[in-house]
């Protein structure tokens, strides 16, 4: 599987797939920039599903409206482009009112280790990391509740 | 020109059930007019079935039917007797948009902050909406990135 045909599949995933019992993203974007960065996907949801009858009202009445995004960056990245990705998807959250976002870095070929060791030692309270070798199908997430709740939505290889 | 258009059975029968039951109304109506009694009978039901079918057929067509055009340069979207051109460079974003059990449109923003849109059914027409949007987007960022060449080739000195 390459990139490309990764990001189709967590696409659909992240839209109709496993991702709608987190939140439901509703809008997809291709390669759009944010704060000078440059993203392979950005999607767009919130955690108000919309649903038929009992479970909007059930959303409606139970679940936090919070809004969400899932960024996604293609490519290598040392960790001087890993803070600004970061830097990005957080002024994407300040100026859209994003409460809780993913971030997704998928690549061909294994992390750098820095990165490695720099993502497995972040915990911030709105925002995941996870780093996806596409070749090898691993998976790797921060820490947080956030990140953690990511991972079985980002490995999407059927 | 690249064309698309599928006929939408969902509205068919939408543009039936309305057409059947206007004609119901209007003909229980006017048989309680001339003959002060509703009258029904076998030859009665199947005239207004052929009759609602027909008017259905009419009003799905002007309404309903939608048929996109497209090609480098823009796209026309008909629906019904209402037609709809665009340019891709009048565009700066495209986004895939998820309309509800597993339905997708494609939308075309006008502004960077994503507001202004436009939105093309291209899974009820039966276009594949992920490749559809690969190519829309190729053809908004080529739309665009020609005026900027222009402009730069413009203001570059002559030698």
């Amino acid at each position: 599987m390459d990139v490309g045909e990764y990001l189709n599949r967590l696409e659909k995933n992240l839209m109709i797939g496993s991702a709608r019992w987190v939140t439901e993203f509703v809008e997809s974007f291709r390669e759009l920039d944010v704060a000078g960065v440059r993203f392979a996907m950005l999607l767009r949801g919130s955690m108000r599903t919309k649903g038929l009858l009992l479970s909007r009202l059930f959303s409606y009445l139970a679940m936090p409206n919070y809004r969400t995004s899932c960024l996604v960056r293609c490519g290598g990245v040392d960790e001087r482009s890993l803070r600004a990705t970061l830097r990005a998807a957080d002024r994407h959250m300040r100026d859209h009112g994003v409460d809780w976002a993913w971030v997704v870095l998928a690549h061909d070929v294994p992390f750098d280790p820095g990165v490695v060791r720099a993502v497995e030692k972040m915990n911030a309270r709105e925002a995941g990391v996870a780093l996806v070798d596409v070749s090898s199908r691993t998976v790797l997430t921060d820490l947080s509740l956030v990140g953690r709740k990511m991972r079985d939505h980002v490995r999407c290889w059927r | 020109m690249k064309r698309a258009a599928r006929l939408q059975v969902e509205n068919v029968l939408r543009a039936f059930l309305l057409m059947l039951f206007l004609l119901t109304v209007a003909w229980v109506v006017v048989s309680l007019l001339v003959f002060g009694d509703i009258l029904v009978g076998q030859p009665l039901v199947i005239l207004n079935l052929v009759l609602a079918a027909v008017l259905a057929v009419f009003f799905y067509r002007s309404r309903y039917h939608e048929v996109l055009e497209w090609d480098d340069e823009g796209f026309r979207l008909r629906r019904g007797t209402k037609t709809m051109t665009g340019r891709w460079a009048d565009f700066c974003a495209v986004g895939l948009i998820h309309v509800g059990r597993g339905v997708f449109a494609v939308r075309l923003y006008r502004d960077q902050e994503l507001r202004d849109c436009l939105e093309l059914p291209v899974a009820r027409l039966g276009i594949n909406p992920q490749s559809f949007r690969d190519q829309v987007t190729a053809c908004v960022v080529a739309a665009r990135a020609e005026p900027r060449e222009a402009a730069s080739d413009e203001q570059s000195p002559e030698t």
